[in-house]
């Protein structure tokens, strides 16, 4: 029963719905206890997700279901009309409605239950690609915080590959990746993933700035080729300012003079 | 008899020799940690069964003369050579970090290193010429400016860069716990693998041309921009670890063994 109570009141907390001493005991009860902490994340991120956009086709299997089991309970109704009838004196109306309301009721109730069956079927299947995704995500940035395995740091980034729509989290930490990791092979790769978003203002920004702080000679390499494949002009001012620095590696150097000549 | 005596005379003869070339030129440690080397020119990484590092080398320090007899070698970084073989090896942040004293050495080291231990090279200076790596088992990180770098019998993981040098590798068999990723700037890469390796690939030239003759089954629809202009994407033998050859300038060769 409590646990009943504490899930609607959960529910209203993630809606923003409570306030004052309600609201301190649910963010009590998520700070204590991890079941419910646990509880809390998925339900936000369902709601979440209902917020959003995302929107998802009932699989045909689904739909089949929901047409068997209504027909189910036509045919249930059916014989619950009949039954009575024949046990009953016939004549009266007011049995006749009765029965007639009960099959109405049947019918409602049956279809109610098979919407909300599908309503929670829908939704634990959104909720399982919502977990997918944030699995991905969390994977992926957890990886990246290995600091004793370039590999599985790499392994992370590969893995952001997967996902096909960008994320303003996993852009950031591949934008950070690429500018401090100290593994050039997973800088690298980093790189290859936020190329795929080149055409997002935010992407684009981050790797244009990238080429001049760029300190790994292979990465600002790889960076300047990559701004001549986009034919990319907005990064020919950034090249022109390698060339005067000293710190510079003279491969990059020579590299940038290449991509001002494609570029101009 | 006899015979015994002749090998007996040659065992002797053998060790005065190596009497003679110095004191035994061998140093053993058990590692923490990864083994990071920092820039010694001339090396070469060998696995072995052991649970310790094996350091040799096979020339003299040519800096050790008379007049230094009874001091150490030192240098401005706080390093001494704690080996006598002209390298220091120190324990840093849970690592073993080795780095050769004198920046002129032209001494060849041979380092012997156990399977479980992940090897760190880094050379960033023009007098590299060569590094090279056989029989590791473990995990590989090597980064140069302009040493070329030599795989022999390995299987990843490993991130491999450079800036000038080329990469060879020839693989016993690819490892599926882990990616690897080979990079070069200007040199070519030059990969074999076993025929039935599973991979998922990636090999990029941004300049130069790719050659294969594995049949590469080759991802060709991809909704999003590739954005690379020469770069072959796709699996073999159904896919696996991720393994991408990737350089800027030069040419790229998978080879089927």
């Amino acid at each position: 029963m409590e646990e009943r109570k504490m899930e609607d009141l959960m529910i209203d907390y993630v809606q923003g719905n409570l306030t004052g001493e309600l609201k301190d005991h649910v963010e009590k009860t998520i700070e204590k206890n991890d079941e419910w902490k646990l509880e809390y994340d998925k339900l936000s991120s369902i709601m979440e997700m209902m917020d959003s956009s995302v929107e998802l086709q009932a699989e045909p299997s689904l739909r089949e279901s929901f047409d068997a089991m209504l027909e189910q309970e036509i045919s249930k109704a059916e014989e619950a009309e009949v039954v009575p009838l024949k046990s009953k004196t016939a004549g009266s109306n007011k049995w006749m409605m009765r029965i007639a309301a009960s099959v109405a009721l049947l019918l409602l109730g049956g279809t109610i239950g098979v919407l909300v069956t599908k309503n929670a079927q829908n939704e634990r299947e959104l909720a399982a690609l919502r977990n997918e995704m944030e699995l991905t995500k969390q994977l992926v940035i957890t990886s990246l915080q290995d600091q004793n395995s370039a590999t599985s740091r790499l392994r992370g980034v590969n893995t952001s590959m997967v996902m096909e729509t960008s994320d303003d989290e996993i852009i950031n930490v591949l934008i950070n990746t690429m500018n401090t990791d100290e593994n050039t092979n997973v800088r690298l790769a980093a790189v290859s993933a936020l190329a795929r978003f080149a055409n997002e203002e935010q992407v684009k920004k981050a790797l244009i700035g990238a080429l001049e702080t760029q300190d790994d000679p292979v990465v600002a390499i790889s960076l300047i080729n990559l701004m001549v494949q986009l034919k990319e002009r907005g990064a020919v001012e950034s090249l022109k300012n390698l060339l005067h620095r000293d710190e510079v590696h003279e491969a990059v150097k020579s590299e940038a003079q290449l991509g001002i000549f494609e570029l101009s | 008899m006899k015979k015994h005596n002749i090998l007996l005379t040659t065992i002797l003869a053998l060790a005065v020799i190596t009497g003679a070339s110095g004191q035994s030129d061998e140093y053993k440690f058990t590692p923490t940690g990864k083994l990071i080397v920092n820039g010694i020119n001339k090396i070469s990484f060998e696995g072995h069964d052991g649970n310790e590092v094996i350091i040799s080398t096979t020339t003299r320090s040519s800096s050790k003369s008379e007049r230094a007899e009874g001091l150490r070698l030192i240098n401005g970084s706080g390093l001494e050579d704690n080996t006598g073989l002209g390298v220091s090896v120190v324990e840093a942040g849970g690592n073993t970090e080795m780095e050769e004293i004198s920046s002129r050495s032209s001494r060849r080291y041979v380092v012997k290193v156990p399977s479980s231990v992940t090897i760190v090279y880094k050379h960033s200076t023009a007098h590299g010429s060569a590094v090279s790596f056989s029989g590791i088992r473990g995990e590989l990180e090597v980064k140069t400016n302009h040493s070329r770098v030599e795989l022999d019998d390995v299987t990843g993981p490993m991130t491999i860069s450079t800036v000038h040098g080329k990469i060879e590798a020839d693989f016993s068999t690819l490892n599926q716990s882990g990616p690897v990723s080979i990079a070069s700037s200007h040199g070519l890469i030059d990969v074999a693998l076993p025929a039935d390796t599973k991979a998922n690939l990636k090999l990029g030239s941004g300049w130069g041309e790719i050659y294969s003759d594995f049949d590469i089954e080759i991802e060709k629809t991809t909704r999003l921009r590739s954005y690379s202009s020469n770069e072959v994407k796709g699996t073999l033998n159904g896919g696996g670890v991720d393994f991408s050859a990737v350089s800027s300038h030069g040419n790229v060769y998978l080879r089927k063994k």
